[in-house]
């Protein structure tokens, strides 16, 4: 008991980040890391019941699905998934930065993630109103154009576009969730705030949800944009 | 500007590691080399469709393990962490045994529910639509028992 009350006085003087109710800085960082790792557990049961509906159906109208996904481009998909791949590791280098307590690296590389974060958007952006000008979204005016459904039936083409729309969406929300988390780190690190730069901790957890962005993009760009002929 | 790295503080126990940079970079050459095989991939027929979609997945997977190792540092983080991380995709993996019921539906005929029907997946959305059924006749998701 006397060692832990010592360690626990010494963990004081020297950590400014450590708070009180942990014993040292790896019993904190610990439980951050885990605590942000059971939000992305959440996050991944709440995206895998999504994954779920989209295998049963798809199972369900092969052809149907594969015929709509040809409206898709392969290309935007593709540039997409670079671009979120890049970002993926100019977090992970912002989060190697700010171990380093390098200011000015953490900055430059969230700044890129940003900057990555928009083009991922923009290009989502023009994709989607594509899809709209082809009235290929769910609803009643769906498959008003039925050269763009590529011969499938127009309630499994709307399910595959009910899933498109619902996942894409619910990923691209989480994008954007995500630049507005970067973009107040970067303010705390532009303003030299000690919540940032004494504890790396902090951009440690925002990179971590950066990367399980980039995570169900890696599993949502085959499934949806490169689908085998059934 | 670089002073006193955060992690280097052994005296705490290493409590976090400062990943190489070269690892970061080959990282992301080595996923987006795979990003290239999957779209080579999906262009080849490896037989049939269920195996195009499996080696689909599985390199989709592999990418996965190399972002959460490595980007995510799972790699170098405590074992509680570990253990919370392999539970929680385990989890998912359990989640999708809800499949088995579809695939099983054929051994419990429930009216509507028939996988034996021409364009009819065994499930509760016809093939066609509107449904030629009523939606009395539809709804019948029991049989008696006994």
């Amino acid at each position: 008991m006397a060692a832990i009350a010592s360690d626990h006085g010494h963990g004081h003087g020297h950590d400014e980040a450590l708070h009180h109710q942990f014993e040292d800085m790896e019993q904190q960082n610990d439980s951050y890391i885990v605590g942000m790792w059971t939000f992305l557990v959440t996050e991944v049961m709440f995206f895998g019941a999504l994954f779920l509906i989209y295998t049963l159906y798809r199972s369900m109208y092969q052809l149907d699905f594969y015929l709509a996904h040809k409206v898709l481009d392969t290309r935007m998909g593709m540039i997409n998934t670079f671009v979120l791949l890049f970002s993926s590791f100019t977090v992970a280098m912002s989060v190697r930065f700010a171990q380093l307590q390098n200011r000015m690296g953490v900055l430059a590389m969230l700044g890129i993630t940003q900057i990555c974060a928009g083009t991922f958007m923009v290009i989502k952006y023009f994709e989607y109103q594509e899809k709209f000008g082809h009235h290929l979204y769910p609803g009643p005016g769906f498959g008003s154009s039925p050269s763009y459904l590529n011969g499938a039936s127009p309630n499994f083409a709307q399910l595959y576009f009910g899933l498109y729309f619902g996942m894409t969406g619910l990923h691209g929300l989480h994008v954007l969730i995500g630049m507005i988390v970067i973009g107040y780190l970067m303010a705390k690190w532009w303003r030299n705030s000690p919540m940032v730069t004494k504890d790396y901790i902090p951009t440690e957890l925002v990179g971590l949800y950066w990367h399980f962005v980039d995570l169900v993009w890696i599993f949502l760009f085959p499934l949806m944009y490169l689908m085998p002929k059934p | 500007m670089a002073s006193t790295p955060l992690s280097s503080d052994s005296k705490h126990g290493g409590h976090s590691h400062i990943i190489n940079p070269w690892v970061l970079f080959f990282n992301m050459l080595w996923l987006m080399f795979l990003l290239v095989i999957t779209f080579i991939a999906s262009e080849f027929d490896f037989g049939n469709v269920i195996i195009n979609n499996v080696v689909a997945m599985l390199i989709a997977t592999v990418k996965a393990v190399f972002v959460i190792w490595i980007f995510m540092g799972v790699m170098h983080a405590s074992k509680l962490a570990k253990i919370w991380v392999v539970t929680g995709f385990g989890v998912l993996f359990l989640m999708f045994g809800i499949l088995g019921d579809y695939a099983t539906r054929q051994y419990e005929p429930v009216s509507g529910w028939e996988t034996n029907v021409p364009n009819n997946g065994g499930s509760a959305f016809p093939r066609e639509w509107p449904p030629q059924k009523k939606p009395e006749q539809v709804g019948e998701n029991f049989r008696p028992r006994g």
